[in-house]
Protein backbone atom coordinates (compact mmCIF):
# COMPACT_ATOMS: atom_id res chain seq x y z
CA UNK A 1 0.00 0.00 0.00
CA UNK A 2 2.57 2.14 0.87
CA UNK A 3 4.29 1.09 -1.90
CA UNK A 4 1.63 2.31 -4.48
CA UNK A 5 2.02 5.97 -2.62
CA UNK A 6 5.20 6.06 -3.28
CA UNK A 7 5.39 6.43 0.11
CA UNK A 8 7.57 3.64 1.19
CA UNK A 9 11.38 3.39 2.80
CA UNK A 10 12.65 1.84 4.98
CA UNK A 11 14.93 4.36 7.56
CA UNK A 12 17.47 2.33 8.65
CA UNK A 13 18.50 5.31 11.35
CA UNK A 14 15.29 4.77 13.18
CA UNK A 15 15.72 0.74 12.61
CA UNK A 16 19.28 1.23 14.57
CA UNK A 17 17.72 2.81 17.15
CA UNK A 18 15.05 0.78 18.35
CA UNK A 19 16.32 -2.61 17.33
CA UNK A 20 18.38 -3.02 20.31
CA UNK A 21 15.22 -2.74 23.22
CA UNK A 22 13.09 -4.92 20.95
CA UNK A 23 16.11 -7.54 20.06
CA UNK A 24 16.19 -8.16 23.93
CA UNK A 25 12.60 -7.94 24.36
CA UNK A 26 11.85 -10.81 22.10
CA UNK A 27 15.16 -12.49 23.63
CA UNK A 28 14.21 -12.33 27.05
CA UNK A 29 10.99 -11.38 27.30
CA UNK A 30 8.88 -13.31 24.18
CA UNK A 31 11.12 -16.20 24.12
CA UNK A 32 10.99 -17.42 27.79
CA UNK A 33 7.09 -16.56 27.58
CA UNK A 34 6.50 -18.94 24.57
CA UNK A 35 8.59 -21.19 26.34
CA UNK A 36 6.97 -21.34 28.90
CA UNK A 37 3.57 -21.39 27.59
CA UNK A 38 4.94 -24.86 25.71
CA UNK A 39 6.06 -26.29 28.84
CA UNK A 40 2.44 -25.32 30.44
CA UNK A 41 1.28 -28.00 28.28
CA UNK A 42 4.21 -31.03 28.92
CA UNK A 43 4.22 -33.44 31.57
CA UNK A 44 6.33 -32.41 34.95
CA UNK A 45 9.58 -34.01 34.47
CA UNK A 46 12.50 -32.16 34.66
CA UNK A 47 15.18 -31.73 32.22
CA UNK A 48 14.74 -33.84 29.01
CA UNK A 49 12.25 -36.23 28.47
CA UNK A 50 8.79 -35.00 28.59
CA UNK A 51 5.83 -35.28 26.69
CA UNK A 52 2.57 -33.36 25.75
CA UNK A 53 -0.41 -33.55 28.62
CA UNK A 54 -2.42 -30.19 27.12
CA UNK A 55 -4.62 -29.20 29.42
CA UNK A 56 -3.62 -30.97 32.26
CA UNK A 57 -1.71 -29.10 34.36
CA UNK A 58 -4.87 -26.03 34.17
CA UNK A 59 -7.53 -28.71 34.98
CA UNK A 60 -5.70 -30.03 38.02
CA UNK A 61 -5.14 -26.59 39.20
CA UNK A 62 -8.63 -25.69 38.77
CA UNK A 63 -9.77 -28.19 41.42
CA UNK A 64 -6.47 -27.20 43.28
CA UNK A 65 -7.78 -25.64 46.27
CA UNK A 66 -4.26 -24.49 47.14
CA UNK A 67 -3.96 -22.68 44.49
CA UNK A 68 -7.69 -21.03 44.70
CA UNK A 69 -6.43 -19.95 48.29
CA UNK A 70 -3.06 -18.27 46.66
CA UNK A 71 -5.52 -16.84 43.95
CA UNK A 72 -7.66 -15.28 46.71
CA UNK A 73 -4.30 -14.14 49.13
CA UNK A 74 -2.91 -12.72 46.03
CA UNK A 75 -5.92 -10.77 45.65
CA UNK A 76 -6.78 -9.61 49.06
CA UNK A 77 -2.76 -8.49 49.12
CA UNK A 78 -3.47 -6.47 46.45
CA UNK A 79 -6.59 -5.01 46.89
CA UNK A 80 -5.44 -3.99 50.57
CA UNK A 81 -2.41 -2.91 49.07
CA UNK A 82 -3.55 -0.41 46.45
CA UNK A 83 -6.53 0.91 49.15
CA UNK A 84 -3.96 1.33 51.84
CA UNK A 85 -0.83 2.93 49.92
CA UNK A 86 -2.84 4.89 47.13
CA UNK A 87 -5.40 6.52 50.41
CA UNK A 88 -2.77 6.90 52.61
CA UNK A 89 -0.59 8.96 49.35
CA UNK A 90 -2.94 11.20 48.67
CA UNK A 91 -3.44 12.18 52.55
CA UNK A 92 0.31 13.02 52.85
CA UNK A 93 0.32 14.72 49.59
CA UNK A 94 -1.71 17.04 50.53
CA UNK A 95 -0.53 17.11 54.57
CA UNK A 96 2.46 17.97 52.97
CA UNK A 97 1.89 20.89 50.86
CA UNK A 98 0.44 22.38 53.95
CA UNK A 99 3.51 21.55 55.55
CA UNK A 100 6.64 24.56 56.48
CA UNK A 101 8.38 24.77 53.17
CA UNK A 102 11.72 24.26 54.76
CA UNK A 103 10.68 21.11 56.35
CA UNK A 104 8.90 19.93 53.58
CA UNK A 105 11.77 18.69 51.25
CA UNK A 106 13.35 16.83 54.16
CA UNK A 107 10.13 15.41 54.63
CA UNK A 108 9.14 13.91 51.35
CA UNK A 109 12.71 12.56 51.29
CA UNK A 110 12.66 11.23 54.49
CA UNK A 111 9.23 9.16 53.47
CA UNK A 112 10.66 7.74 50.07
CA UNK A 113 14.27 5.82 52.18
CA UNK A 114 12.06 3.10 52.68
CA UNK A 115 11.66 2.65 48.84
CA UNK A 116 15.45 2.18 48.43
CA UNK A 117 15.14 -0.89 50.87
CA UNK A 118 15.46 -4.32 48.57
CA UNK A 119 12.53 -6.39 49.81
CA UNK A 120 14.69 -8.73 51.39
CA UNK A 121 16.43 -6.97 53.59
CA UNK A 122 13.03 -5.52 54.27
CA UNK A 123 11.74 -8.63 54.85
CA UNK A 124 14.47 -9.48 57.55
CA UNK A 125 13.84 -6.46 59.12
CA UNK A 126 10.03 -6.89 59.56
CA UNK A 127 10.39 -10.40 60.74
CA UNK A 128 12.04 -8.60 64.00
CA UNK A 129 8.96 -6.22 63.83
CA UNK A 130 6.51 -8.57 63.27
CA UNK A 131 7.98 -10.96 66.06
CA UNK A 132 6.84 -13.13 68.53
CA UNK A 133 6.10 -11.73 71.57
CA UNK A 134 9.11 -9.48 71.72
CA UNK A 135 8.36 -8.09 68.34
CA UNK A 136 8.14 -4.39 67.95
CA UNK A 137 4.42 -3.61 67.07
CA UNK A 138 3.23 -6.32 69.73
CA UNK A 139 5.52 -4.43 72.59
CA UNK A 140 5.09 -0.88 71.08
CA UNK A 141 1.19 -1.18 69.43
CA UNK A 142 -0.71 -4.03 70.39
CA UNK A 143 0.24 -3.89 74.30
CA UNK A 144 0.09 -0.45 74.68
CA UNK A 145 -3.49 -0.62 73.11
CA UNK A 146 -4.59 -3.57 75.74
CA UNK A 147 -4.83 -6.20 73.31
CA UNK A 148 -3.52 -10.04 73.74
CA UNK A 149 0.15 -10.10 71.81
CA UNK A 150 -0.55 -11.57 67.93
CA UNK A 151 1.49 -13.93 66.16
CA UNK A 152 1.94 -11.98 63.13
CA UNK A 153 3.71 -14.89 61.31
CA UNK A 154 2.29 -17.38 62.55
CA UNK A 155 -1.23 -16.74 63.18
CA UNK A 156 -2.93 -17.13 59.89
CA UNK A 157 -5.76 -14.57 60.75
CA UNK A 158 -2.80 -12.15 60.51
CA UNK A 159 -0.15 -13.04 58.01
CA UNK A 160 -1.18 -11.68 54.99
CA UNK A 161 -1.34 -8.41 56.68
CA UNK A 162 2.38 -8.51 57.82
CA UNK A 163 2.85 -8.80 54.11
CA UNK A 164 0.67 -5.65 53.26
CA UNK A 165 2.29 -3.39 55.92
CA UNK A 166 5.88 -4.57 54.61
CA UNK A 167 4.68 -3.66 50.55
CA UNK A 168 2.61 -0.38 52.13
CA UNK A 169 5.89 0.98 54.13
CA UNK A 170 7.99 -0.04 50.97
CA UNK A 171 5.85 1.63 48.66
CA UNK A 172 4.13 4.61 50.28
CA UNK A 173 6.61 7.09 50.53
CA UNK A 174 7.38 6.49 46.51
CA UNK A 175 3.96 7.28 45.40
CA UNK A 176 3.31 10.22 48.01
CA UNK A 177 5.95 11.93 46.13
CA UNK A 178 4.46 11.49 42.99
CA UNK A 179 1.46 12.69 43.65
CA UNK A 180 2.72 15.32 45.31
CA UNK A 181 4.43 15.88 41.77
CA UNK A 182 0.96 16.26 40.45
CA UNK A 183 -0.40 18.15 42.86
CA UNK A 184 2.56 20.66 42.21
CA UNK A 185 1.90 20.47 38.38
CA UNK A 186 -1.86 21.66 38.51
CA UNK A 187 -2.37 25.26 37.31
CA UNK A 188 -2.04 28.03 39.90
CA UNK A 189 -4.95 30.34 38.37
CA UNK A 190 -7.80 27.48 37.80
CA UNK A 191 -7.43 26.59 41.75
CA UNK A 192 -7.45 30.30 42.74
CA UNK A 193 -10.29 31.12 40.74
CA UNK A 194 -12.43 28.61 41.66
CA UNK A 195 -11.28 29.63 45.20
CA UNK A 196 -12.69 33.10 44.48
CA UNK A 197 -15.62 31.83 42.95
CA UNK A 198 -16.42 30.13 46.35
CA UNK A 199 -16.00 26.39 45.44
CA UNK A 200 -15.53 24.33 48.51
CA UNK A 201 -12.18 22.36 49.30
CA UNK A 202 -14.30 19.03 48.83
CA UNK A 203 -15.81 20.16 45.57
CA UNK A 204 -11.98 21.77 44.24
CA UNK A 205 -10.72 18.00 45.07
CA UNK A 206 -13.26 16.06 43.30
CA UNK A 207 -14.11 18.35 40.26
CA UNK A 208 -10.85 20.05 39.48
CA UNK A 209 -7.93 18.20 41.18
CA UNK A 210 -8.86 14.77 40.69
CA UNK A 211 -9.58 14.84 37.29
CA UNK A 212 -5.98 16.58 37.24
CA UNK A 213 -4.09 14.20 38.77
CA UNK A 214 -5.99 11.08 37.46
CA UNK A 215 -3.41 10.24 34.38
CA UNK A 216 -0.69 9.67 37.76
CA UNK A 217 -3.46 8.10 40.21
CA UNK A 218 -3.50 5.71 37.19
CA UNK A 219 0.37 5.04 36.98
CA UNK A 220 0.06 4.62 40.82
CA UNK A 221 -2.45 1.98 40.55
CA UNK A 222 -0.89 0.16 37.86
CA UNK A 223 2.07 0.07 38.77
CA UNK A 224 1.25 -1.15 42.07
CA UNK A 225 -0.95 -3.89 41.25
CA UNK A 226 1.65 -5.30 38.81
CA UNK A 227 4.21 -5.15 41.63
CA UNK A 228 1.49 -7.10 44.21
CA UNK A 229 0.99 -9.34 41.45
CA UNK A 230 4.81 -10.34 41.10
CA UNK A 231 5.74 -9.92 44.34
CA UNK A 232 8.14 -13.01 45.48
CA UNK A 233 10.71 -11.38 47.82
CA UNK A 234 8.83 -10.06 51.05
CA UNK A 235 6.86 -13.20 51.14
CA UNK A 236 9.25 -16.01 50.46
CA UNK A 237 12.06 -14.66 53.13
CA UNK A 238 8.98 -14.30 55.27
CA UNK A 239 7.83 -18.06 55.19
CA UNK A 240 10.44 -19.39 53.07
CA UNK A 241 9.42 -20.26 50.24
CA UNK A 242 5.94 -22.13 51.63
CA UNK A 243 2.95 -20.36 51.96
CA UNK A 244 2.93 -19.99 56.33
CA UNK A 245 0.43 -21.41 58.39
CA UNK A 246 -2.59 -22.88 56.33
CA UNK A 247 -1.12 -21.46 53.60
CA UNK A 248 -2.63 -17.99 55.02
CA UNK A 249 0.32 -16.06 53.62
CA UNK A 250 0.19 -18.17 49.72
CA UNK A 251 0.53 -15.56 47.13
CA UNK A 252 0.71 -16.88 43.37
CA UNK A 253 4.24 -16.46 42.14
CA UNK A 254 5.30 -18.52 45.94
CA UNK A 255 2.95 -20.65 44.41
CA UNK A 256 4.53 -21.53 41.10
CA UNK A 257 8.19 -21.09 42.96
CA UNK A 258 6.83 -24.34 45.24
CA UNK A 259 5.35 -26.01 42.17
CA UNK A 260 8.43 -26.08 40.13
CA UNK A 261 11.52 -26.15 42.67
CA UNK A 262 10.60 -27.97 46.08
CA UNK A 263 7.81 -30.05 44.14
CA UNK A 264 9.90 -30.65 41.13
CA UNK A 265 7.27 -30.16 38.73
CA UNK A 266 8.03 -27.66 36.06
CA UNK A 267 4.99 -28.19 33.98
CA UNK A 268 3.24 -27.24 36.55
CA UNK A 269 4.67 -24.44 37.61
CA UNK A 270 4.97 -22.87 34.29
CA UNK A 271 1.32 -23.40 34.80
CA UNK A 272 0.74 -21.64 37.74
CA UNK A 273 3.10 -18.98 36.33
CA UNK A 274 0.85 -18.35 33.30
CA UNK A 275 -2.43 -18.36 35.15
CA UNK A 276 -1.31 -15.73 37.04
CA UNK A 277 -1.55 -13.23 33.59
CA UNK A 278 -5.46 -13.60 33.02
CA UNK A 279 -5.95 -12.70 37.10
CA UNK A 280 -3.60 -9.33 36.57
CA UNK A 281 -5.28 -8.67 33.41
CA UNK A 282 -8.67 -9.38 34.73
CA UNK A 283 -7.80 -6.82 37.78
CA UNK A 284 -6.58 -4.36 35.87
CA UNK A 285 -9.37 -4.64 33.38
CA UNK A 286 -11.52 -3.37 36.03
CA UNK A 287 -9.55 -0.29 35.74
CA UNK A 288 -10.70 -0.34 32.52
CA UNK A 289 -10.37 3.45 31.46
CA UNK A 290 -6.76 3.20 32.42
CA UNK A 291 -4.63 3.34 28.70
CA UNK A 292 -6.93 5.72 27.42
CA UNK A 293 -6.77 8.52 30.35
CA UNK A 294 -3.06 7.50 30.55
CA UNK A 295 -2.60 8.87 27.03
CA UNK A 296 -5.05 11.55 27.22
CA UNK A 297 -2.89 13.05 29.94
CA UNK A 298 0.12 13.10 27.02
CA UNK A 299 0.85 16.03 24.80
CA UNK A 300 0.47 15.62 20.96
CA UNK B 1 -5.22 30.99 65.52
CA UNK B 2 -7.80 31.05 62.87
CA UNK B 3 -8.50 27.47 60.96
CA UNK B 4 -5.31 27.82 58.50
CA UNK B 5 -2.77 28.19 61.11
CA UNK B 6 -4.60 25.11 62.74
CA UNK B 7 -4.65 23.09 59.85
CA UNK B 8 -1.13 24.01 58.83
CA UNK B 9 0.38 22.87 62.44
CA UNK B 10 -1.60 19.35 62.67
CA UNK B 11 -0.07 18.60 58.54
CA UNK B 12 3.15 19.37 59.90
CA UNK B 13 3.03 17.48 63.14
CA UNK B 14 1.43 14.41 61.58
CA UNK B 15 3.56 14.51 58.52
CA UNK B 16 6.71 14.39 61.31
CA UNK B 17 5.15 11.97 63.28
CA UNK B 18 4.62 9.79 59.96
CA UNK B 19 8.51 10.20 58.82
CA UNK B 20 9.22 9.32 62.45
CA UNK B 21 7.46 5.99 61.85
CA UNK B 22 8.50 5.36 58.16
CA UNK B 23 12.54 5.68 59.29
CA UNK B 24 12.09 3.85 62.28
CA UNK B 25 12.87 0.62 61.45
CA UNK B 26 15.93 1.59 59.45
CA UNK B 27 17.06 3.65 62.27
CA UNK B 28 16.72 0.42 64.74
CA UNK B 29 18.43 -2.06 61.95
CA UNK B 30 21.64 0.88 62.08
CA UNK B 31 21.25 0.67 65.35
CA UNK B 32 21.08 -3.12 65.24
CA UNK B 33 24.23 -3.41 63.80
CA UNK B 34 25.71 -2.70 67.00
CA UNK B 35 24.03 -5.25 69.21
CA UNK B 36 24.43 -8.36 69.76
CA UNK B 37 21.42 -11.11 69.54
CA UNK B 38 20.18 -10.95 72.75
CA UNK B 39 19.76 -7.03 72.64
CA UNK B 40 18.25 -7.38 69.21
CA UNK B 41 15.71 -9.47 70.74
CA UNK B 42 15.14 -7.12 73.56
CA UNK B 43 12.77 -4.17 72.66
CA UNK B 44 12.85 -2.30 75.78
CA UNK B 45 16.54 -1.19 74.22
CA UNK B 46 16.80 1.20 71.72
CA UNK B 47 20.57 2.26 72.36
CA UNK B 48 23.09 -0.52 72.05
CA UNK B 49 24.76 -1.30 75.11
CA UNK B 50 28.37 -1.04 73.95
CA UNK B 51 29.15 0.85 70.73
CA UNK B 52 31.30 -1.37 69.19
CA UNK B 53 32.21 -1.76 65.42
CA UNK B 54 32.87 -5.33 65.68
CA UNK B 55 30.26 -6.77 63.89
CA UNK B 56 31.30 -4.86 61.27
CA UNK B 57 34.91 -6.13 61.25
CA UNK B 58 33.33 -9.76 61.20
CA UNK B 59 31.06 -8.90 57.85
CA UNK B 60 34.21 -7.14 55.91
CA UNK B 61 36.59 -9.86 56.70
CA UNK B 62 33.98 -12.31 55.15
CA UNK B 63 33.43 -14.84 57.67
CA UNK B 64 30.33 -15.83 56.08
CA UNK B 65 30.14 -14.33 52.98
CA UNK B 66 32.08 -12.55 50.99
CA UNK B 67 31.06 -8.54 51.83
CA UNK B 68 33.04 -7.20 48.96
CA UNK B 69 32.70 -9.25 46.29
CA UNK B 70 28.67 -9.18 46.73
CA UNK B 71 28.75 -5.61 46.59
CA UNK B 72 30.91 -5.43 43.97
CA UNK B 73 28.60 -7.30 42.00
CA UNK B 74 25.15 -5.79 43.36
CA UNK B 75 26.87 -2.83 41.67
CA UNK B 76 27.82 -4.38 38.62
CA UNK B 77 24.67 -5.50 37.81
CA UNK B 78 22.65 -2.23 38.71
CA UNK B 79 25.28 -0.10 37.17
CA UNK B 80 24.89 -2.04 34.00
CA UNK B 81 21.02 -2.15 34.10
CA UNK B 82 20.63 1.06 35.13
CA UNK B 83 22.90 2.47 32.63
CA UNK B 84 22.29 0.30 29.81
CA UNK B 85 18.23 0.09 30.27
CA UNK B 86 18.40 3.67 30.18
CA UNK B 87 20.06 4.28 26.68
CA UNK B 88 17.97 1.47 25.25
CA UNK B 89 14.94 3.01 26.13
CA UNK B 90 15.01 5.85 25.30
CA UNK B 91 16.27 5.47 21.60
CA UNK B 92 13.16 3.32 21.17
CA UNK B 93 11.20 6.22 22.98
CA UNK B 94 13.07 8.41 20.34
CA UNK B 95 11.95 6.49 17.24
CA UNK B 96 8.03 6.37 18.61
CA UNK B 97 7.60 9.57 20.66
CA UNK B 98 8.99 11.96 17.54
CA UNK B 99 8.10 9.26 14.25
CA UNK B 100 4.72 9.14 13.37
CA UNK B 101 4.39 5.63 11.11
CA UNK B 102 2.24 2.95 10.50
CA UNK B 103 3.35 0.16 12.94
CA UNK B 104 4.20 2.94 15.82
CA UNK B 105 0.75 1.81 18.26
CA UNK B 106 1.33 -1.67 17.80
CA UNK B 107 4.92 -1.12 19.53
CA UNK B 108 3.68 0.74 21.66
CA UNK B 109 0.89 -1.72 22.42
CA UNK B 110 3.93 -4.07 22.79
CA UNK B 111 5.11 -1.89 25.50
CA UNK B 112 2.30 -1.80 27.33
CA UNK B 113 1.96 -5.64 27.15
CA UNK B 114 5.56 -5.85 28.62
CA UNK B 115 4.55 -3.66 31.64
CA UNK B 116 1.77 -5.99 32.36
CA UNK B 117 3.55 -9.11 32.55
CA UNK B 118 6.85 -8.11 34.14
CA UNK B 119 9.48 -10.71 33.36
CA UNK B 120 9.22 -11.97 36.97
CA UNK B 121 6.23 -13.70 36.34
CA UNK B 122 7.93 -15.95 33.92
CA UNK B 123 10.97 -16.60 35.87
CA UNK B 124 10.80 -20.28 35.83
CA UNK B 125 11.25 -20.54 31.85
CA UNK B 126 13.39 -17.53 31.59
CA UNK B 127 15.82 -19.58 34.15
CA UNK B 128 15.52 -22.53 31.58
CA UNK B 129 16.12 -20.43 28.80
CA UNK B 130 18.91 -18.61 29.92
CA UNK B 131 20.83 -21.71 30.90
CA UNK B 132 20.38 -22.95 27.33
CA UNK B 133 21.70 -19.58 26.59
CA UNK B 134 24.84 -20.77 28.34
CA UNK B 135 24.46 -17.64 30.66
CA UNK B 136 23.75 -19.59 33.86
CA UNK B 137 25.59 -18.43 36.60
CA UNK B 138 26.77 -15.35 34.85
CA UNK B 139 25.83 -11.89 35.87
CA UNK B 140 25.25 -11.49 32.28
CA UNK B 141 22.22 -13.31 32.26
CA UNK B 142 20.96 -11.15 34.84
CA UNK B 143 22.10 -7.96 33.29
CA UNK B 144 20.18 -8.85 29.59
CA UNK B 145 16.74 -10.01 30.61
CA UNK B 146 17.36 -6.56 32.64
CA UNK B 147 17.83 -4.13 30.32
CA UNK B 148 14.13 -4.16 28.67
CA UNK B 149 11.72 -2.21 30.51
CA UNK B 150 7.89 -1.67 29.59
CA UNK B 151 7.72 1.19 31.61
CA UNK B 152 10.89 2.68 30.40
CA UNK B 153 9.57 2.39 26.68
CA UNK B 154 6.11 4.18 27.35
CA UNK B 155 7.78 6.96 29.71
CA UNK B 156 10.34 8.11 26.61
CA UNK B 157 7.73 7.53 24.15
CA UNK B 158 5.90 10.60 25.61
CA UNK B 159 9.03 12.48 27.17
CA UNK B 160 10.29 12.69 23.66
CA UNK B 161 6.91 13.53 21.97
CA UNK B 162 7.15 16.86 24.11
CA UNK B 163 10.54 18.33 22.27
CA UNK B 164 9.49 20.69 19.93
CA UNK B 165 8.43 20.39 16.68
CA UNK B 166 10.86 23.13 15.81
CA UNK B 167 13.98 21.53 16.76
CA UNK B 168 13.37 18.66 15.13
CA UNK B 169 12.42 20.36 11.66
CA UNK B 170 15.68 22.33 12.16
CA UNK B 171 17.86 19.32 12.79
CA UNK B 172 16.18 17.72 10.05
CA UNK B 173 16.83 20.44 7.17
CA UNK B 174 20.21 20.22 8.24
CA UNK B 175 20.49 17.14 7.18
CA UNK B 176 21.13 15.54 9.82
CA UNK B 177 20.95 11.63 10.21
CA UNK B 178 18.12 10.30 12.47
CA UNK B 179 20.79 8.76 15.14
CA UNK B 180 22.94 12.61 14.81
CA UNK B 181 19.56 14.03 15.91
CA UNK B 182 18.81 11.64 18.74
CA UNK B 183 22.37 12.39 20.38
CA UNK B 184 21.52 16.10 19.56
CA UNK B 185 18.28 16.09 21.83
CA UNK B 186 19.73 13.78 24.25
CA UNK B 187 21.19 15.75 27.13
CA UNK B 188 18.18 18.41 26.65
CA UNK B 189 16.35 15.95 28.61
CA UNK B 190 19.24 14.53 31.00
CA UNK B 191 16.45 15.58 34.35
CA UNK B 192 14.86 12.61 32.74
CA UNK B 193 17.11 10.15 31.78
CA UNK B 194 18.87 10.71 35.43
CA UNK B 195 15.17 9.94 36.90
CA UNK B 196 14.56 6.72 34.99
CA UNK B 197 18.24 5.66 35.23
CA UNK B 198 17.82 6.16 38.85
CA UNK B 199 14.29 4.42 39.58
CA UNK B 200 16.00 1.29 37.06
CA UNK B 201 19.25 1.31 39.11
CA UNK B 202 17.06 0.79 42.47
CA UNK B 203 14.55 -1.67 40.83
CA UNK B 204 17.78 -3.41 39.89
CA UNK B 205 19.12 -3.61 43.20
CA UNK B 206 16.51 -4.89 44.72
CA UNK B 207 15.61 -7.90 42.30
CA UNK B 208 15.47 -10.84 44.00
CA UNK B 209 13.65 -14.36 42.04
CA UNK B 210 15.79 -13.54 38.54
CA UNK B 211 19.41 -13.17 40.47
CA UNK B 212 18.58 -15.96 43.02
CA UNK B 213 17.60 -18.55 40.07
CA UNK B 214 20.40 -17.21 37.51
CA UNK B 215 23.08 -16.57 39.92
CA UNK B 216 24.59 -19.97 42.04
CA UNK B 217 27.91 -19.59 42.90
CA UNK B 218 28.64 -17.54 46.03
CA UNK B 219 30.89 -15.54 44.38
CA UNK B 220 28.20 -14.37 41.58
CA UNK B 221 25.48 -13.60 44.32
CA UNK B 222 24.03 -10.11 44.60
CA UNK B 223 24.19 -8.42 48.13
CA UNK B 224 20.37 -9.13 48.92
CA UNK B 225 20.90 -12.55 48.00
CA UNK B 226 23.56 -12.99 50.51
CA UNK B 227 21.92 -11.74 53.25
CA UNK B 228 19.24 -13.34 52.42
CA UNK B 229 21.11 -16.49 52.86
CA UNK B 230 22.64 -16.09 55.82
CA UNK B 231 19.60 -15.03 57.54
CA UNK B 232 18.18 -18.59 56.19
CA UNK B 233 21.30 -20.41 57.25
CA UNK B 234 21.21 -20.03 60.82
CA UNK B 235 19.31 -17.99 63.75
CA UNK B 236 22.03 -18.28 66.26
CA UNK B 237 24.97 -16.61 63.93
CA UNK B 238 25.08 -12.89 65.13
CA UNK B 239 22.06 -10.93 63.89
CA UNK B 240 24.60 -7.38 63.93
CA UNK B 241 26.06 -8.84 61.07
CA UNK B 242 22.68 -9.11 58.98
CA UNK B 243 22.14 -5.87 60.40
CA UNK B 244 25.96 -4.00 59.32
CA UNK B 245 25.49 -6.21 55.75
CA UNK B 246 22.01 -3.93 55.17
CA UNK B 247 22.96 -1.01 56.39
CA UNK B 248 26.04 -0.98 53.97
CA UNK B 249 23.93 -2.10 51.23
CA UNK B 250 21.80 0.19 51.59
CA UNK B 251 24.26 2.77 51.52
CA UNK B 252 25.02 2.94 48.34
CA UNK B 253 20.74 3.88 46.75
CA UNK B 254 20.98 6.26 49.48
CA UNK B 255 23.83 8.20 48.61
CA UNK B 256 22.80 7.86 44.51
CA UNK B 257 19.60 8.88 45.96
CA UNK B 258 20.46 11.70 47.70
CA UNK B 259 22.20 13.12 44.59
CA UNK B 260 19.86 12.22 41.79
CA UNK B 261 16.69 13.36 44.43
CA UNK B 262 16.36 16.81 43.17
CA UNK B 263 16.59 16.18 38.96
CA UNK B 264 14.01 13.45 40.31
CA UNK B 265 11.43 15.68 41.36
CA UNK B 266 11.87 18.53 38.53
CA UNK B 267 11.75 15.67 35.76
CA UNK B 268 8.67 14.09 37.11
CA UNK B 269 7.07 17.66 37.83
CA UNK B 270 7.45 18.53 34.44
CA UNK B 271 5.97 15.40 32.79
CA UNK B 272 3.21 15.27 35.05
CA UNK B 273 2.44 18.90 33.78
CA UNK B 274 3.05 18.15 29.85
Amino acid sequence: MDLAKGKFRVSWGRVLLAAPFFALLVMFWAIPLFQGMRLSFESDTLWGDSHFVGFKHYLSLWGDPRYWRAVWNTVLFTVATVAFVLGFALLAAHALRLCWGRIRGPLTFAFMVPGLCPPTVLALLFLLVFHGKEGLLNQWVVQPLGFETINWLSDPDYILSAVVVQAAWRWTGFMTFFLLCALNARPRDVLDAAEIDGVNAWQRFTKITLPLIAPTLLFCLIYLVVDCFAQFAGSYVLFGGSGGTNDAGLLLVSYAYQKAFVGGGFGSGAAVSLSIVPWLAGMLFLIAFAPRAFWKGGGA
Amino acid sequence: MNLKTIGKTVANVSMLGVALVFLYPLFWMFLGSFKDNREIFDTSLFWPIQWTGEYYGILIEGEFFNFGRSLFNSIFIALAQGVGGTLLASMAGFVLGVYRFRSRNLWIGIGVLVVLVPVQMMALPLFIWVNEVGLFDNPVGVILPGLVSGLGLLFFTRVFRQVPRELLDVARIEGASECRIFLTVLPLLKPFLIAFGFAHFVLAWHAHVIPLLILHSDSARTLPLSLAALFGSSLNSPQAVLMAGSTLGMMPLIIVFTVAYPKLKSALQEFVAS
